[in-house]
């Protein structure tokens, strides 16, 4: 909730739509209600409900439908997060137990499906077929970026190219999705939602490098996990990319993912303690800001107004954050 | 159509709509029901859209079957092992991204909310389902059958049939329990075998399993036979299906018979 302080008209929508988000999760079953709430609770960013309410505002507003469309993006969003603690086997998630530690894996998936189901319930209130075929289509990458993340675990030999395609599935479809869904169903000019799934899809690559430069740059308190943490579970993000450019890095790194089954999590500190004295992790944040200059260029189309003025913002605070 | 023919059809579309270069490398290929192809098809089969009816429904069973797999425990130390379990629970995710995309593509968005009620509702039981202990194996197959027919039920309220879903219930049941015999006896394991000696009190071991699914067996058998009461069109062709000759049923096969003449 952070980031609604900076624009504080869209507040009071936010603070009507966590109720939305409560109310929705709300189940006749104890533990699918306490796993659901409890993850709710733990809070987040609510990038995609804002990207959401934002969009909408160049268009023609009917609030009650917004909410329910901002609502359901964030809790598919908060359905895949619950599943990706049973992939990577997560006991924390923002300083917070995961409801598989809390739980276990078989009420974490069911919980998972429990809010996909209410997320698209929720969402089917709307009659807006092409909005659903985007989101369907959204959802759909999103899993295979995830697959393919897992095809590309402890791979050294991976190009850039490869990286990027990940991530545009992985986590800036989602958000640019959010942009133009909130257009759609706000019904704005066929420009205006083009230049918002524009504006999304930037922010949303930059946002995933710099999620991927934090996992080595912050502290345990901060990432609620152990620096690094990413590689370890044998992810070559972009700083990981760009210090295999050293040839004899490289080597050293293939031969630590070789021997992952026998080795200690202390056997990666030297690596990722490279990458941090390296360029690398300068390099990675150079392109996350050609990202973001690309998404504040892509503004200049958009008219003038409040919406704009926080669409800027947010791209400011994306820049500059540390969690 | 003939039975055969519907089930390889739909056997067919439903594989290519998975189709997945990575998850096919790297985790068994899932096992669609047949029961529940042909009662879907007994369903739907007049309706406009009755394809993507019943591939879309199947979808969504199959991610739902899909994540029951999913270890309680991750306690395998095996690269391979915590490979196929994550895996797992990304095919069950691509699955219902699936049912979604086919039926936004169709823009039949009340389908779709109809199905998300379906997975909620069935989360639902299951939350209770799992976490339960049932002294009797007739109480936790109530609860389970429930749960299990839920889909085909949706589908079935949804398209306002009515009459007969008891006989379409039992005519489900009758069927799975046919595949969890064949399976204890091929000594194969299945979710439902682990679910009934780990919840039931009166079923511990496999041997009082195979006892108690045959008693049921037969029991569901004889009442099927004397079902006297009014049904839909739908449900009769299912029934007419039925009648025919069990045998043309694939999932009915001489190992039952065998097991059943004991």
């Amino acid at each position: 909730m952070k980031l609604a302080k900076t624009f504080a008209y869209i507040k009071k929508d936010l603070i009507e739509m966590e109720s939305v988000l409560e109310d929705t999760i709300k189940s006749e079953n104890d533990t699918l209600h306490h796993a659901s709430l409890q993850l709710l609770k733990a809070g987040g960013k609510r990038l995609r409900p804002i990207f959401v309410l934002l969009a909408s505002m160049f268009g023609e507003t009917d609030k009650q439908q917004i909410k329910k469309v901002a609502s359901a993006l964030e809790l598919i969003h908060m359905a895949s997060l619950v599943h990706d603690d049973v992939i990577d086997d997560s006991n924390v998630r923002r300083g917070a137990p995961t409801v598989k530690a809390n739980w276990d894996n078989q009420i974490a998936m069911l919980t998972g499906d429990y809010i996909f189901a209410k997320a698209l319930d929720q969402f089917t209130d709307i009659d807006e077929p092409r909005a659903h075929q985007l989101l369907a289509k959204t959802m759909m990458e999103l899993t295979l970026g995830e697959i393919e993340q897992i095809k590309d675990k402890y791979n050294v030999d991976q190009h850039l190219r490869l990286y990027l395609r990940r991530i545009r599935r992985k986590t800036a479809l989602l958000i640019s999705s959010s942009c133009q869904i909130g257009a759609i169903v706000s019904n704005t000019t066929a420009d205006v939602e083009r230049t918002l799934f524009k504006y999304g899809y930037y922010i949303g690559m930059s946002y995933q490098i710099i999620d991927d430069i934090l996992d080595f740059t912050g502290t345990e308190k901060e990432l609620g996990k152990p620096a690094g943490s990413d590689l370890i579970q044998g992810n070559v993000t972009l700083p990981v990319l760009y210090a295999m450019e050293d040839v004899e890095f490289k080597q050293q790194l293939k031969i630590v993912f070789e021997q992952r089954d026998s080795l200690s999590k202390q056997s990666y500190y030297p690596i990722i303690e490279y990458i941090k004295q390296s360029n690398a992790i300068d390099r990675a944040r150079d392109l996350s800001d050609a990202y973001l200059k690309k998404a504040y260029n892509s503004l200049g189309n958009l008219p003038d107004n409040k919406a704009k003025k926080a669409l800027e913002e947010i791209a400011n605070y994306i820049g500059k954050r540390k969690i | 159509m003939e039975t055969k023919q519907i089930i390889n059809k739909y056997n067919q579309l439903i594989h290519n709509y998975i189709q997945q270069e990575y998850l096919n490398r790297c985790i068994p290929k899932p096992t669609i029901e047949e029961h529940k192809i042909l009662a879907l098809y007994s369903l739907v089969k007049d309706k406009h859209l009755h394809e993507e009816y019943i591939v879309s429904a199947l979808l969504v069973q199959l991610a739902l079957n899909t994540h029951d797999t999913i270890n309680k425990k991750s306690h395998s130390n095996s690269s391979k092992n915590i490979k196929r379990q994550q895996l797992t629970v990304l095919a069950g995710d691509y699955y219902s991204g699936i049912y979604y995309h086919l039926l936004a593509k169709a823009k039949e968005v009340k389908f779709i909310k109809e199905l998300a009620s379906a997975i909620f509702e069935i989360t639902e039981k299951k939350a209770t389902l799992y976490y339960s202990t049932y002294s009797l194996f007739d109480q936790l197959l109530e609860a389970y059958i429930e749960v299990d027919t839920a889909i085909v039920n949706k589908v079935a309220r949804y398209l306002q049939i009515d009459k007969g879903l008891d006989y379409m219930n039992d005519w489900l049941l009758l069927h799975k329990l046919i595949i969890e015999y064949k399976l204890v006896k091929e000594e194969k394991e299945s979710f439902f075998q682990l679910l009934t000696t780990q919840n039931c009190t009166q079923v511990t071991t496999l041997v009082e399993l195979e006892h108690c699914i045959h008693n049921k067996i037969i029991q569901l058998r004889e009442k099927l036979h004397n079902y006297d009461q009014d049904v839909s069109k739908e449900i009769d062709f299912l029934r007419n299906m039925y009648h025919q000759d069990t045998k043309e049923i694939v999932i009915v096969n001489s190992l039952l018979e065998e097991g059943l003449s004991k």
